[in-house]
């Protein structure tokens, strides 16, 4: 049998087309293979470019003073934290590291110390909100390393909302005239540190 | 016939999934949201009508960061909650629909509406469907205009060995 469908040269041959449905599903399968690749949580930022927000919230330990930070002149990394992000805890170390580089500021944004389930309808900018929050995030700061210079309070979590903060930690790189260079969601690993925010921060001038 | 099937193929294999995935945008940005409104407003204290329904209108569009899945208006994550709470500030201040969505995507980007802005970086989800759709008929048409391969009629041979088969 086959060797009769061999003789015939219409069948032997395969239409040319034939590779189509093929080439595509590659195509299709080298789709699926990057997308599930990449991490749905990375949104990128619309601030990388754009200056960053002036942050101005009471800072933690100096009693409910305002500061106007001034990003000018500095480099400076914010990073969004709370006592209750078990990342936050887990990259601590790193940013202990990152506090001895020298020439790099290091301001703590904690974000929403006090969650709703906690203030259970209490305004969480009151007087006693705001005590407890202090007491907890220098409490965990004591126990987990002093790495920010500064550490703001966002109990209300607006300042989060200016800077596009949507889950913890968050982590910013903003350069010496102010703009926003470098943005990670999650907790930061040796791997970011050594493969993208060093060399950065050894590129800006 | 032959060439029908083919130009059905071609079309399954390019226009379907591009169109479907088009289609999936276009309703979760129009179709799904009317019942999660409604959970918004009950967890939230009540609206003025007047606010309430620019709120029908803005929320639908917008996307939950934390919960993706879900729109800003059914979403129960501490952000989502935030945002609307902001979202309901600003059309009480009076911003406009643009306003209120500036302000979202300066902040979170385009990811944040279910039906991102006509612009060059969004070009691609947009009319990338058409493109495909363009490409798969331009295939077809293609497969159609070439002439339908004639079978060589069979053999003395060939036709008795069919004929043995067919009666064995």
């Amino acid at each position: 049998m086959s060797q009769s469908t061999r003789t015939r040269p219409d069948v032997q041959r395969f239409p040319r087309w034939v590779w189509v449905p093929l080439v595509l599903f590659l195509g299709m399968v080298a789709f699926l293979a990057v997308g599930l690749q990449r991490n749905p949580q990375e949104i990128p930022s619309p601030l990388i470019g754009q200056f960053a927000p002036v942050l101005q919230l009471p800072t933690l330990g100096s009693s409910g003073t305002v500061r106007q930070m001034q990003w000018r002149g500095q480099l400076t990394l914010v990073n969004a934290w709370a006592t209750w992000c078990a990342g936050c805890r887990e990259e601590h170390p790193i940013l202990m590291a990152l506090s001895r580089q020298p020439g790099l500021q290091m301001v703590g944004l904690n974000y929403k110390e006090l969650q709703a389930s906690e203030l259970a309808g209490q305004d969480p900018l009151s007087a006693s909100a705001v005590q407890k929050a202090t007491e907890r995030s220098q409490a965990w700061l004591q126990r987990h390393g002093q790495a920010f210079g500064v550490n703001l309070l966002d109990l209300d979590g607006r300042m989060g909302m200016d800077f596009g903060v949507y889950g913890l930690p968050e982590t910013y790189l903003i350069d010496r005239s102010g703009i926003v260079r470098f943005k990670h969601a999650g907790a930061l690993t040796p791997d970011v540190v050594q493969h993208k925010l060093l060399p950065l921060l050894r590129s800006l001038p | 016939m032959q060439v029908t099937l083919k130009m059905a193929w071609v079309l399954v294999w390019l226009g379907a999934p591009g169109l479907s995935v088009w289609a999936q945008g276009m309703t979760s940005a129009v179709a799904l949201p009317p019942v999660q409104v409604v959970m918004a407003a009950s967890s939230d204290p009540p609206m003025k009508a007047a606010v309430q329904a620019r709120w029908d209108h803005i929320a639908a569009e917008l996307r939950c960061l934390v919960c993706q899945n879900e729109s800003l208006a059914s979403s129960n994550a501490e952000l989502a909650m935030d945002l609307r709470r902001e979202v309901r500030s600003l059309i009480e201040q009076g911003q406009s629909d643009d306003e209120i969505r500036n302000f979202l995507v300066s902040r979170y980007g385009d990811f944040v509406l279910y039906k991102p802005e006509v612009k060059p970086v969004t070009w691609l989800l947009w009319f990338g469907p058409f493109v495909l759709l363009l490409l798969a008929l331009a295939g077809a048409l293609r497969l159609m205009r070439r002439p339908v391969a004639v079978l060589a009629p069979l053999s003395d041979s060939e036709r008795e060995r069919a004929r043995q088969l067919l009666e064995s």
